[in-house]
Protein backbone atom coordinates (compact mmCIF):
# COMPACT_ATOMS: atom_id res chain seq x y z
CA UNK A 1 0.00 0.00 0.00
CA UNK A 2 2.81 2.38 0.92
CA UNK A 3 4.74 1.38 -2.20
CA UNK A 4 1.71 2.18 -4.37
CA UNK A 5 1.37 5.56 -2.70
CA UNK A 6 5.06 6.32 -3.27
CA UNK A 7 4.88 5.23 -6.91
CA UNK A 8 1.78 7.36 -7.43
CA UNK A 9 3.44 10.34 -5.80
CA UNK A 10 6.51 10.00 -8.01
CA UNK A 11 4.46 9.59 -11.19
CA UNK A 12 2.36 12.63 -10.44
CA UNK A 13 5.40 14.80 -9.84
CA UNK A 14 7.18 13.57 -12.97
CA UNK A 15 4.12 14.32 -15.06
CA UNK A 16 3.85 17.73 -13.40
CA UNK A 17 7.48 18.57 -14.19
CA UNK A 18 7.23 17.29 -17.76
CA UNK A 19 4.13 19.41 -18.43
CA UNK A 20 5.87 22.47 -17.00
CA UNK A 21 8.88 21.87 -19.22
CA UNK A 22 6.67 21.45 -22.27
CA UNK A 23 4.88 24.74 -21.61
CA UNK A 24 8.13 26.62 -20.99
CA UNK A 25 9.76 25.08 -24.08
CA UNK A 26 6.83 26.06 -26.30
CA UNK A 27 6.94 29.57 -24.90
CA UNK A 28 10.67 29.94 -25.47
CA UNK A 29 10.43 28.57 -29.02
CA UNK A 30 7.64 31.01 -29.80
CA UNK A 31 9.58 33.97 -28.42
CA UNK A 32 12.71 32.90 -30.31
CA UNK A 33 10.76 32.58 -33.57
CA UNK A 34 9.30 36.08 -33.22
CA UNK A 35 12.50 37.81 -32.18
CA UNK A 36 14.68 36.25 -34.84
CA UNK A 37 13.79 35.21 -38.34
CA UNK A 38 14.40 36.27 -41.88
CA UNK A 39 11.79 39.02 -42.13
CA UNK A 40 13.10 40.83 -39.10
CA UNK A 41 16.73 40.60 -40.22
CA UNK A 42 15.93 41.81 -43.73
CA UNK A 43 14.06 44.87 -42.52
CA UNK A 44 16.61 45.69 -39.82
CA UNK A 45 19.65 45.44 -42.05
CA UNK A 46 18.07 47.19 -45.04
CA UNK A 47 17.13 50.19 -42.91
CA UNK A 48 20.45 50.13 -41.09
CA UNK A 49 22.39 50.16 -44.37
CA UNK A 50 20.20 52.93 -45.81
CA UNK A 51 20.85 55.11 -42.76
CA UNK A 52 24.58 54.45 -42.91
CA UNK A 53 24.66 55.41 -46.59
CA UNK A 54 22.67 58.58 -45.91
CA UNK A 55 25.05 59.62 -43.15
CA UNK A 56 28.22 58.90 -45.12
CA UNK A 57 30.34 61.47 -46.92
CA UNK A 58 32.16 60.88 -50.22
CA UNK A 59 35.10 58.55 -49.83
CA UNK A 60 33.70 56.80 -46.77
CA UNK A 61 34.07 53.06 -46.50
CA UNK A 62 32.45 51.04 -43.74
CA UNK A 63 32.10 47.41 -42.74
CA UNK A 64 28.83 46.01 -41.41
CA UNK A 65 28.82 42.79 -39.43
CA UNK A 66 25.94 40.67 -40.74
CA UNK A 67 26.91 37.30 -39.34
CA UNK A 68 23.50 36.30 -37.96
CA UNK A 69 21.69 37.34 -41.13
CA UNK A 70 24.20 35.57 -43.38
CA UNK A 71 23.81 32.40 -41.34
CA UNK A 72 20.08 32.57 -42.00
CA UNK A 73 20.81 32.96 -45.71
CA UNK A 74 23.09 29.93 -45.67
CA UNK A 75 20.42 27.91 -43.84
CA UNK A 76 18.03 28.82 -46.66
CA UNK A 77 20.56 27.79 -49.34
CA UNK A 78 20.85 31.39 -50.53
CA UNK A 79 24.14 32.69 -51.90
CA UNK A 80 25.54 35.08 -49.28
CA UNK A 81 27.07 37.28 -51.99
CA UNK A 82 23.56 38.02 -53.26
CA UNK A 83 22.31 38.99 -49.81
CA UNK A 84 22.80 42.73 -50.20
CA UNK A 85 22.14 44.59 -53.44
CA UNK A 86 22.54 48.29 -54.03
CA UNK A 87 20.56 49.78 -56.89
CA UNK A 88 22.27 53.10 -57.57
CA UNK A 89 19.82 54.09 -60.30
CA UNK A 90 16.89 53.93 -57.92
CA UNK A 91 18.87 54.71 -54.75
CA UNK A 92 17.67 51.57 -53.06
CA UNK A 93 19.20 48.87 -50.90
CA UNK A 94 17.73 45.36 -50.89
CA UNK A 95 18.49 42.68 -48.32
CA UNK A 96 17.44 39.19 -49.35
CA UNK A 97 18.05 36.13 -47.22
CA UNK A 98 16.06 33.56 -49.18
CA UNK A 99 14.62 33.07 -52.64
CA UNK A 100 11.10 34.10 -51.66
CA UNK A 101 11.83 37.06 -49.45
CA UNK A 102 13.51 40.43 -49.54
CA UNK A 103 13.18 43.93 -48.14
CA UNK A 104 14.07 47.16 -49.87
CA UNK A 105 14.56 50.64 -48.51
CA UNK A 106 15.55 53.80 -50.31
CA UNK A 107 18.19 56.36 -49.36
CA UNK A 108 18.59 60.02 -50.38
CA UNK A 109 22.39 60.13 -50.74
CA UNK A 110 22.88 60.43 -54.49
CA UNK A 111 26.49 59.27 -54.56
CA UNK A 112 27.31 55.90 -56.09
CA UNK A 113 27.58 53.13 -53.49
CA UNK A 114 29.57 49.96 -54.03
CA UNK A 115 29.13 46.92 -51.82
CA UNK A 116 30.96 43.63 -51.59
CA UNK A 117 30.82 40.58 -49.39
CA UNK A 118 33.76 40.37 -47.06
CA UNK A 119 35.05 36.89 -47.82
CA UNK A 120 38.59 37.08 -46.57
CA UNK A 121 39.78 34.28 -44.32
CA UNK A 122 40.10 36.74 -41.47
CA UNK A 123 37.48 39.40 -42.04
CA UNK A 124 37.40 42.59 -40.06
CA UNK A 125 36.20 41.83 -36.59
CA UNK A 126 36.56 38.12 -37.25
CA UNK A 127 32.97 37.78 -38.52
CA UNK A 128 31.20 37.78 -41.87
CA UNK A 129 29.80 40.96 -43.29
CA UNK A 130 29.66 43.45 -46.11
CA UNK A 131 31.87 46.37 -46.97
CA UNK A 132 30.25 49.49 -48.39
CA UNK A 133 32.14 52.24 -50.18
CA UNK A 134 30.64 55.67 -50.90
CA UNK A 135 32.34 56.94 -54.04
CA UNK A 136 32.70 60.49 -55.29
CA UNK A 137 30.60 59.71 -58.36
CA UNK A 138 27.03 60.89 -58.61
CA UNK A 139 24.41 58.39 -59.71
CA UNK A 140 23.36 58.61 -63.35
CA UNK A 141 19.60 58.82 -62.86
CA UNK A 142 17.40 60.28 -60.20
CA UNK A 143 18.70 63.82 -60.20
CA UNK A 144 15.73 66.00 -59.48
CA UNK B 1 -5.40 19.12 -1.55
CA UNK B 2 -2.48 18.93 -3.98
CA UNK B 3 -4.61 18.29 -7.08
CA UNK B 4 -6.61 21.55 -6.89
CA UNK B 5 -3.33 23.44 -6.32
CA UNK B 6 -1.78 21.77 -9.37
CA UNK B 7 -4.75 22.86 -11.47
CA UNK B 8 -4.38 26.50 -10.33
CA UNK B 9 -0.65 26.30 -10.93
CA UNK B 10 -1.25 25.43 -14.56
CA UNK B 11 -3.88 28.15 -14.90
CA UNK B 12 -1.30 30.67 -13.66
CA UNK B 13 1.50 29.40 -15.87
CA UNK B 14 -0.71 29.42 -18.96
CA UNK B 15 -1.84 32.94 -18.07
CA UNK B 16 1.77 34.13 -17.79
CA UNK B 17 2.65 32.43 -21.07
CA UNK B 18 -0.31 34.08 -22.78
CA UNK B 19 0.62 37.55 -21.52
CA UNK B 20 4.25 37.08 -22.56
CA UNK B 21 3.21 35.93 -26.02
CA UNK B 22 0.86 38.87 -26.51
CA UNK B 23 3.58 41.29 -25.39
CA UNK B 24 6.08 39.83 -27.86
CA UNK B 25 3.54 39.88 -30.70
CA UNK B 26 2.58 43.48 -29.94
CA UNK B 27 6.20 44.61 -29.88
CA UNK B 28 7.35 42.84 -33.03
CA UNK B 29 4.21 43.48 -35.05
CA UNK B 30 5.30 46.99 -35.92
CA UNK B 31 8.00 47.85 -38.43
CA UNK B 32 10.98 49.80 -37.18
CA UNK B 33 10.30 53.51 -37.53
CA UNK B 34 13.45 55.29 -38.65
CA UNK B 35 11.86 58.42 -40.11
CA UNK B 36 13.09 60.66 -37.31
CA UNK B 37 16.67 59.49 -37.91
CA UNK B 38 16.25 59.99 -41.65
CA UNK B 39 14.94 63.50 -41.04
CA UNK B 40 17.92 64.24 -38.83
CA UNK B 41 20.40 62.91 -41.39
CA UNK B 42 18.74 64.90 -44.16
CA UNK B 43 18.97 68.03 -42.02
CA UNK B 44 22.66 67.38 -41.39
CA UNK B 45 23.36 66.88 -45.09
CA UNK B 46 21.56 70.11 -46.00
CA UNK B 47 23.35 72.02 -43.26
CA UNK B 48 26.74 70.62 -44.34
CA UNK B 49 26.03 71.73 -47.89
CA UNK B 50 24.91 75.26 -46.99
CA UNK B 51 27.55 75.79 -44.34
CA UNK B 52 30.40 73.26 -44.56
CA UNK B 53 32.44 73.32 -41.36
CA UNK B 54 30.11 76.03 -40.07
CA UNK B 55 31.09 78.67 -42.68
CA UNK B 56 28.63 79.78 -45.33
CA UNK B 57 29.16 78.03 -48.65
CA UNK B 58 30.58 80.55 -51.14
CA UNK B 59 28.06 79.36 -53.74
CA UNK B 60 25.09 80.49 -51.61
CA UNK B 61 25.59 84.18 -52.38
CA UNK B 62 25.77 85.74 -55.83
CA UNK B 63 29.03 87.10 -57.23
CA UNK B 64 28.51 90.57 -55.79
CA UNK B 65 27.47 89.06 -52.44
CA UNK B 66 24.50 91.38 -52.29
CA UNK B 67 21.94 88.62 -52.61
CA UNK B 68 21.44 84.90 -52.92
CA UNK B 69 22.58 82.78 -55.85
CA UNK B 70 19.33 81.54 -57.38
CA UNK B 71 21.16 79.09 -59.65
CA UNK B 72 22.65 77.34 -56.64
CA UNK B 73 19.24 76.88 -55.04
CA UNK B 74 17.61 75.80 -58.29
CA UNK B 75 20.23 73.05 -58.58
CA UNK B 76 20.42 72.48 -54.84
CA UNK B 77 19.78 68.75 -54.98
CA UNK B 78 22.51 68.22 -57.56
CA UNK B 79 24.93 70.51 -55.73
CA UNK B 80 24.41 68.63 -52.46
CA UNK B 81 24.18 65.10 -53.92
CA UNK B 82 20.60 64.57 -52.81
CA UNK B 83 17.93 62.45 -54.44
CA UNK B 84 14.41 62.77 -53.03
CA UNK B 85 12.91 60.11 -55.29
CA UNK B 86 12.27 57.21 -52.88
CA UNK B 87 11.28 54.86 -55.66
CA UNK B 88 9.54 51.84 -54.20
CA UNK B 89 7.12 51.52 -57.07
CA UNK B 90 6.55 47.75 -56.63
CA UNK B 91 4.74 48.15 -53.33
CA UNK B 92 3.55 51.72 -53.26
CA UNK B 93 3.15 54.65 -55.61
CA UNK B 94 6.19 56.38 -54.24
CA UNK B 95 7.46 57.10 -57.75
CA UNK B 96 4.44 59.40 -58.11
CA UNK B 97 4.47 60.86 -54.62
CA UNK B 98 7.78 62.16 -53.28
CA UNK B 99 8.38 61.00 -49.72
CA UNK B 100 10.68 63.80 -48.58
CA UNK B 101 10.35 67.52 -48.01
CA UNK B 102 12.64 70.18 -46.68
CA UNK B 103 12.51 73.92 -46.24
CA UNK B 104 15.41 76.27 -45.58
CA UNK B 105 14.87 79.80 -44.29
CA UNK B 106 17.60 82.43 -44.06
CA UNK B 107 17.12 85.14 -41.43
CA UNK B 108 19.14 88.24 -40.74
CA UNK B 109 20.46 89.23 -37.32
CA UNK B 110 17.04 90.70 -36.47
CA UNK B 111 15.54 87.28 -37.24
CA UNK B 112 13.68 88.70 -40.19
CA UNK B 113 13.17 86.26 -43.03
CA UNK B 114 15.18 87.30 -46.07
CA UNK B 115 15.27 84.16 -48.20
CA UNK B 116 13.43 80.86 -48.28
CA UNK B 117 13.46 77.84 -50.51
CA UNK B 118 11.93 74.37 -50.37
CA UNK B 119 12.20 71.06 -52.20
CA UNK B 120 10.17 67.88 -52.29
CA UNK B 121 6.53 67.18 -51.49
CA UNK B 122 5.08 70.30 -49.84
CA UNK B 123 2.01 68.31 -48.79
CA UNK B 124 4.09 66.56 -46.13
CA UNK B 125 4.88 69.83 -44.38
CA UNK B 126 1.29 70.34 -43.37
CA UNK B 127 1.23 66.91 -41.73
CA UNK B 128 4.01 67.95 -39.39
CA UNK B 129 1.60 70.34 -37.74
CA UNK B 130 -1.41 68.04 -37.80
CA UNK B 131 -2.19 67.19 -34.18
CA UNK B 132 -5.28 65.21 -35.03
CA UNK B 133 -3.62 62.42 -36.93
CA UNK B 134 -2.43 59.37 -35.09
CA UNK B 135 1.26 59.73 -34.29
CA UNK B 136 2.40 56.79 -36.38
CA UNK B 137 0.74 58.25 -39.44
CA UNK B 138 2.63 61.50 -39.10
CA UNK B 139 5.82 61.91 -41.09
CA UNK B 140 9.14 62.16 -39.30
CA UNK B 141 9.63 65.92 -38.93
CA UNK B 142 12.80 67.52 -37.73
CA UNK B 143 13.39 71.21 -37.20
CA UNK B 144 16.59 72.95 -36.25
CA UNK B 145 18.33 76.26 -36.63
CA UNK B 146 21.91 77.42 -36.54
CA UNK B 147 24.03 80.48 -37.09
CA UNK B 148 26.53 80.83 -39.90
CA UNK B 149 28.92 83.44 -41.18
CA UNK B 150 30.67 83.86 -44.51
CA UNK B 151 34.42 83.46 -44.83
CA UNK B 152 34.96 87.20 -45.13
CA UNK B 153 32.72 87.67 -42.07
CA UNK B 154 30.55 90.21 -43.85
CA UNK B 155 27.43 88.08 -44.18
CA UNK B 156 25.77 86.55 -41.15
CA UNK B 157 22.60 84.53 -41.06
CA UNK B 158 20.38 82.44 -38.88
CA UNK B 159 19.29 79.39 -40.84
CA UNK B 160 16.16 77.37 -40.08
CA UNK B 161 15.88 73.92 -41.58
CA UNK B 162 12.72 71.84 -41.54
CA UNK B 163 12.95 68.29 -42.90
CA UNK B 164 10.14 65.82 -43.24
CA UNK B 165 10.16 62.14 -44.20
CA UNK B 166 6.89 60.41 -44.97
CA UNK B 167 7.48 56.71 -45.94
CA UNK B 168 4.57 55.80 -43.66
CA UNK B 169 3.89 52.39 -45.23
CA UNK B 170 7.36 51.14 -44.36
CA UNK B 171 7.68 52.66 -40.91
CA UNK B 172 4.28 52.42 -39.28
CA UNK B 173 1.62 49.79 -38.98
CA UNK B 174 -1.43 50.92 -40.90
CA UNK B 175 -4.85 49.54 -40.01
Amino acid sequence: MKKRKKAGFLTENVIFLVLNLIVITILLLFIYSRTGGIILYEETYAKNIALLIDSAKPGTEFYLNMENALEEAEDNAWDVKKTVKINNKRNMVTVQLSEDSGYSYSFFNDLKVVSRFDNRKEPLGGQKGFIFAITNEVNEEGLS
Amino acid sequence: MEKPLTFYWFVIIFGVALILSMTVIKFHDHPYDIRDVEGLLLKNKIADCIAPSGRLNSKVLNKTKTGFNQTFFDNFLKECNLNLSADDRESYNWDEEIQYYFEVVFRDMNEKEIYKFEKGNAGIKGLCLDNEKKFALLPGCFKSFFYTISKDKENRYFIDILTSVRKTEKNAKLK
